[in-house]
């Protein structure tokens, strides 16, 4: 069973941090969505949280008089969730019975519709759901249940921009990458190309392979620490790196993205494969999908040569891998490096390129 | 051939010239207008010009001056009153509100009060609570008047030779911190329209509508957030009352994102009718964003000068805010 965490809400437009006054529920305890689980204090005034899911209390990670950021966790729910992404595209998927994603319990809702709005007419819980009027519009034209959808905004207000498609969960789904493609068109991106050759091989099972191309490239860019920054209204270095891999799931290929802190030890390689494998079987959390500051797309069973790939903010370098040849234990790759070219030039490329080959020389070995 | 480039207390001077010497029966009346030249300096030498007959120091009486003005423009004169601070309009507001503002309307139609208000409002000159307001709001919300704000050199000759062509009373709030701007202003006597928004800048990702001072520092902040990639429409509606919401509805169906900047304290602020119209039309359904306001504190202004910058809006909190809405909540 999935977990589940009920978080800091943000309570009004300013509200970054707030204060956790009384956690009313304890380890052991059923309570239902709705419930009053928490009571938080903000700058203005103390306010009760409700619990936006079912399920069961396994651990309170908070304590009263700590001052939590929004989105932090005040407990963890063990719920009877198993598709996670159901909440991501709109509706449930038919074969699965759809369960919440991890998503920030949304604000009360402030101000309820006017009288004569079409919003009154609507089911009760459809008015209760804080949207600007054009998402509204928008939803009944597309005829989406607004009820279902997780917003974007951390304020909890469902857009425009949050109202899929219609059509099937899979072109729904197409439409949220078509989305993200977009926004990929934001960076000037350049690649290079390099043939590796090695003895020894890589892991034949794709997840454990994962994790030796990211201990291998976290390394190169760790040495090559121009690749680790981003652009955004100039260039800066974020704190950690996020390192996304390529998961085949049931809803077509995501990228679930991990922190590469602690990358050399077991520890992290358990994470990895058991992100990949939540991956696999379309359980995994929206907010482990997103933000990955670099990627690995391996598609050396594929026999392909190599692969482009599109940088999606905020990641600002990927490496794909195409596979040429195995001959008597002698392994070709082709490795492209894409990167925005804002942080980086060819050149930076091609160094970190040589410093790539020859870590994965050492992870193939096995010496790593 | 070169623009000619004057200030906004010249440009105001030169309007009150141009129309005492079009019209015999235009005249000014306020308190230190005459010799002094004005407390900030717009009268100057029109008594030299035109004489202390057309240019008439008062009594320290605001409900004095304004009702002289009212009896006047009845029996067939144009006065232009000056009140040195628009926070004295406060003592006279029955003359402004019950007799300016509705005598066309008691006598069915039958008499009217060409009479213009020019007053000075705002903050930011250091003089503390009784003399730093932004009372707009106020006014905009009494039907018989017209209400508005130049918010450069140009819009303050061209606003006030309308206002003064005007039947009815119009009141000019002038921003004193424009009174020393500079910019380009035509010499010959061209009118503003008033009643009509005018776009001052446009751009495809938020519309946002400024008033008085805070019009300059908009077109400021948005040349600042272009160089981000964030290109915003200005829109000055130059006129309270009327309001012409046409231009900012026609943005926001473009945009999808609002935001609306004044001095005045934010609550029941004349911003807050722009909001309120435009989600009383059809441009409601293309925001794709909450409407922002960015406005002044609900506070007396504070007479030390950093915490009396701190209570209104400035360029930085223009900008800021403005990237805020393009984030998104």
């Amino acid at each position: 069973m999935p977990r589940t965490a009920v978080v800091m809400p943000k309570m009004s437009m300013t509200m970054t941090e707030g204060e956790v006054v009384e956690i009313l529920v304890s380890v052991g305890q059923n309570i239902s969505a709705g419930d009053v689980v928490a009571v938080v204090g903000t700058d203005k005034t103390d306010m009760e949280v409700e619990s936006d899911h079912d399920g069961e209390v396994v651990e309170i990670s908070s304590a009263p008089g700590q001052v939590l950021e929004v989105g932090a966790p005040l407990f963890v729910l063990e719920t009877e969730g198993e598709d996670l992404l159901a909440g991501m595209f709109g509706d449930a998927d038919p074969a699965a019975p759809a369960e919440e994603t991890v998503a920030p319990v949304a604000m009360p809702p402030a101000t309820s519709a006017a009288p004569n709005s079409p919003a009154a007419l609507a089911p009760a819980d459809a008015q209760s759901v804080l949207a600007m009027p054009g998402a509204r519009t928008l939803a009944e034209e597309r005829g989406v249940d607004i009820t279902a959808i997780v917003p974007a905004s951390p304020a909890g207000i469902v857009k425009q921009s949050d109202i899929p498609l219609a059509g099937s969960r899979e072109e729904r789904a197409r439409d949220q990458i078509a989305i993200a493609v977009n926004t990929a068109m934001h960076i000037p991106q350049f690649s290079v190309t390099k043939r590796i050759k090695f003895k020894g091989s890589l892991s034949e099972d794709a997840a454990e392979r994962f994790v030796q191309l990211a201990r291998a490239w976290v390394g190169t860019i760790r040495s090559h620490t121009k690749f680790t920054q981003q652009y955004v209204n100039g260039v800066f270095a974020p704190a950690n790196v996020r390192v996304a891999a390529l998961v085949r799931s049931p809803l077509g290929y995501v990228s679930p993205a991990i922190d590469a802190a602690g990358i050399e030890t077991d520890a992290w390689r358990q994470r990895a494969l058991s992100l990949i494998s939540a991956a696999r079987e379309n359980r995994i959390a929206v907010e482990n999908l997103g933000g990955a500051s670099t990627s690995i797309t391996d598609l050396s069973e594929f026999g392909i040569s190599s692969a482009n790939t599109l940088l999606f903010p905020p990641q600002s370098s990927g490496i794909s891998i195409g596979s040429l040849k195995v001959d008597n234990h002698k392994v070709a790759l082709e490795v492209t490096l894409v990167a925005d070219h804002r942080i980086a030039d060819p050149g930076d490329a091609a160094e970190a390129l040589v410093t790539f080959e020859k870590l994965l020389r050492k992870v193939a070995n096995g010496d790593s | 051939m070169s623009e000619r480039i004057i200030t906004y207390a010249e440009a105001v001077r030169e309007a009150i010239g141009q129309a005492m010497e079009a019209d015999p029966s235009v005249f000014m009346l306020g308190e230190d207008i005459g010799v002094y030249g004005g407390a900030f300096g717009v009268s100057g030498d029109l008594i030299h010009r035109f004489g202390e007959d057309r240019v008439r120091d008062t009594p320290i009486s605001e409900l004095g001056i304004v009702g002289a003005a009212v009896g006047a423009a009845l029996t067939g004169m144009k006065p232009i009153v000056e009140i040195q601070f628009s926070d004295f309009t406060a003592q006279a507001m029955d003359q402004i509100v019950n007799q300016a503002a509705k005598i066309h309307f008691m006598l069915g139609g039958e008499l009217a009060v060409p009479m213009v208000l020019r007053a000075p409002l705002g903050s930011g000159t250091g003089a503390a609570a009784q003399h730093s307001q932004s009372l707009e709001a106020w006014f905009a919300h009494v039907p018989g008047l017209k209400v508005v704000m130049p918010s450069s050199p140009y819009e303050a000759k061209g606003l006030l030779l309308a206002a003064l062509d005007d039947p009815n009373p119009v009141i000019v709030l002038e921003h004193k911190l424009l009174y020393k701007t500079s910019g380009h202003v035509p010499e010959e006597a061209y009118r503003s329209e008033i009643g009509k928004s005018k776009v001052l800048r446009e751009g495809n990702d938020l519309t946002v509508v400024a008033t008085g001072v805070m019009v300059s520092r908009t077109l400021e902040a948005a040349s600042q957030l272009s160089t981000e990639g964030i290109e915003l429409t200005v829109i000055d509606p130059r006129s309270l009352t009327p309001l012409d919401m046409d231009p900012i509805n026609a943005s926001v169906a473009q945009t999808g994102r609002l935001m609306l900047v004044q001095e005045a304290p934010k609550h029941v602020g004349f911003m807050a009718e722009i909001a309120a119209c435009v989600s009383e039309g059809p441009a409601i359904y293309s925001l794709t964003e909450p409407v922002k306001r960015l406005a002044g504190l609900d506070v007396p202004i504070p007479y030390a000068p950093q915490l009396e910058k701190s209570v209104v809006p400035q360029l930085d909190d223009i900008v800021s805010a403005a990237r805020e809405v393009m984030r998104g909540v």
